[in-house]
């Protein structure tokens, strides 16, 4: 989970479209209009919006398969809109949806295209392949010698990643690369793709039509509507917090609040003390659990309100997100989760009343949370 | 996440996929690929078998005759040399044909490939098509009322004869190649040549040998044509046997012919057995 950044950023802009405007002959309105549009170094952009609001005509123009009509792309400080094209793209990672791996290539020498293009000698390029497939996490001696048709979507489109990756380019451009693959592992690869962002550190334009995967890649959403307009581009929690205008509010839409949850770790919460039972006074508003010697909870003593019901007790790490602790509840109809630390230690409660009643108070005192979890873990 | 009311509520981690899971996947997937595999695997078998079989059987037939009993012209005309000299002919020309065909037809199918053509390209296909199917014959007789007798001539008119096939599936081949790849290529910086010369023609080489396969059977036949132009060939057992009234001499040519396409058929399919890019 990218941590919610400030509103700007220190980073120095890596990619910049400066007043981009592309027209495709035989349109009246111009695909994408006077854009501007700046991506931090090192950071994941992506690029949300619904068909035909101009995010792929946007992405391609930064890498010019799609030549701009007019305006100014700077990368890394240069500007490419008059620069050689083919070398301009061998120095810019590209992954695409339909992945377009060579099939009468060896994996191997998929991963090769660009640093072979670059005059790398073989020994080199060779070590890079082993050291990408690793990366990745395919064994290299299994893979590099066989053929894309070998390959699961889910193992290509990995390939697909290490082979945009292959001549180390600062710059990512990645036209929705899970959106052809089934929800599971799509769900795997964006988790791998996030920790690989954490050792490569790229700055990575990342087109998507999928919000859920925008607010779980993004350090920021840029949010598109007709005409190539950009609406909104901010932190994820922003974009969906406070949409800047009404099409995003609708673009977002009544998702929104739940999607927040998924960015709110129970760290940030606010946690119910929790008494242990036979170790003091309980009054009658007091939640209390039974809690072993290793300070682990075993079962609910009392749950105010709850009187007379047996509540299972569901347990939750601290680390989760509020989004798995609302989950739990619904899954297992409880009122209440209680949040353990890494070692299984009681460290606090999370009540269903809080989220429904407090919620806005709740999330802006996050702090006052952090210090009743220290209470509670140090009682 | 786990089911069971005490156990830890995992703390948003994915579900690893199960080994069981993906191992279904993969063999429903390498099921299915076994069994087409198997399907063209006894089909381009039964090519490989069938075609020698039968080019060996009419060879054979033909030698029987030519040792059968002759009178003294078919001796002559059956003379085991002179039919060597006239097989060596008509390979000669087919062979001299598809080379200038494949020089021909290649470049200008990449051509009419290229984005440029786009609008014509649909109906350019569509005719070659349609054109295949009609006999050049015409052409053919054509020809020597301005280029003379012999062989050039003979090579020019087996060309027109075979030459569609190759442009066709030239085209098709080119046309064929997943267009993602091509974006792929170009997004990583290839040129448009390196695109061309890298992806798109290896990734057209099986249509494209498909095509020459069939100009190389056409053309064997269309060779008969260089006997009426001075240019020999198996087509002069068949002129000559037809011409003395002598059964057995066009009966051989024929067979030889015959043999000959089957044989050139044969060898263009283990050609392109062994041509084919690894990993289609």
């Amino acid at each position: 989970m990218p941590e919610p950044t400030t509103h700007t950023s220190a980073a120095r802009p890596m990619i910049e479209l400066q007043q981009v405007t592309k027209r495709f002959a035989g349109q009246a309105e111009p695909a994408v209009k006077a854009l501007d549009l700046s991506v931090p170094e090192g950071e994941i952009v992506m690029l949300i919006g619904p068909s035909g609001c101009g995010k792929t005509t946007s992405l391609k123009m930064m890498n010019r398969l799609i030549e701009p009509s007019s305006g100014r792309i700077v990368i890394n400080g240069e500007d490419v809109t008059d620069v050689d094209v083919d070398q301009l793209r061998r120095t810019i990672g590209y992954v695409i949806q339909q992945v377009g791996l060579f099939p009468h290539w060896t994996i191997g020498a998929n991963i090769a295209t660009v640093p072979r293009m670059l005059g790398w000698d073989k020994k080199r390029t060779a070590a890079r392949v082993d050291e990408l497939l690793a990366l990745v996490g395919l064994e290299p001696k299994d893979y590099r010698d066989r053929y894309p048709k070998e390959l699961s979507g889910g193992q290509q489109q990995r390939i697909g990643v290490a082979r945009g990756l292959a001549a180390d380019p600062a710059v990512m451009l990645m036209d929705e690369p899970f959106g052809a693959i089934d929800p599971v592992t799509r769900d795997r690869l964006q988790d791998e793709f996030l920790a690989l962002q954490e050792q490569v550190k790229k700055t990575i334009c990342f087109v998507t039509h999928d919000l859920t995967e925008a607010v779980k890649l993004g350090d920021r959403i840029a949010v598109f509507g007709q005409g190539g307009r950009l609406h909104q581009l901010d932190v994820p929690a922003k974009v969906l917090s406070e949409p800047a205008d009404d099409f995003v509010a609708e673009f977002v839409g009544g998702g929104a609040a739940v999607r927040r949850l998924a960015l709110v770790t129970l760290d940030d919460m606010p946690l119910r003390d929790v008494l242990k039972a036979g170790a003091g006074r309980v009054s009658r508003g007091d939640l209390v659990a039974e809690v072993d010697g290793g300070g682990k909870p075993r079962r609910w003593a009392s749950v105010p309100g709850h009187e007379g019901r047996d509540i299972p007790l569901i347990y939750v790490d601290k680390d989760a997100s509020l989004h798995t602790a609302v989950d739990e509840m619904l899954t297992h109809h409880v009122p209440v989760v209680a949040v353990v630390d890494g070692a299984r230690r009681l460290v606090g409660a999370l009540r269903w009343e809080d989220l429904v009643n407090e919620r806005d108070e709740v999330v802006a005192t996050g702090s006052v949370g952090a210090a009743a979890a220290d209470a509670a873990a140090g009682a | 996440m786990s089911l069971s009311t005490d156990g830890p509520a995992s703390s948003g981690a994915h579900e690893p996929e199960t080994a069981a899971a993906t191992a279904e996947r993969h063999g429903v997937a390498a099921a299915e690929d076994a069994r087409a595999a198997r399907r063209t695997g006894l089909r381009s078998a039964l090519e490989l078998v069938i075609s020698p079989v039968v080019a060996i059987t009419a060879a054979v037939a033909a030698v029987v005759v030519m040792n059968g009993d002759l009178d003294e012209i078919e001796a002559r005309a059956l003379a085991t040399d002179e039919v060597l000299r006239r097989v060596v002919q008509h390979l000669d020309m087919s062979v001299r044909a598809v080379a200038l065909i494949i020089l021909i037809a290649v470049p200008l199918g990449v051509l009419f490939s290229r984005p440029a053509f786009e609008r014509v390209r649909g109906g350019l296909v569509s005719f070659l098509t349609l054109a295949q199917a009609l006999p050049p014959l015409g052409v053919m007789f054509l020809l020597p009322s301005f280029m003379g007798f012999g062989l050039t001539t003979a090579v020019t008119a087996i060309v027109i004869a075979a030459v569609l096939p190759v442009l066709r599936n030239v085209l098709v081949g080119l046309e064929r190649v997943d267009r993602s790849l091509i974006e792929a290529s170009r997004g990583m910086g290839m040129s448009n040549l390196q695109t061309l010369l890298k992806v798109e023609l290896p990734l057209a080489v099986p249509v494209i040998l498909t095509g020459i396969r069939v100009s190389l059977v056409l053309a064997v036949g269309a060779a008969v044509f260089g006997a009426f132009i001075n240019a020999g060939g198996l087509g002069y057992l068949i002129d000559t046997g037809q011409k003395l009234a002598r059964g057995d001499v066009t009966l051989v040519g024929a067979l030889l012919v015959a043999s000959l396409a089957l044989t050139v058929d044969w060898l263009s399919a283990v050609a392109q057995r062994l041509l084919r890019p690894r990993g289609l």
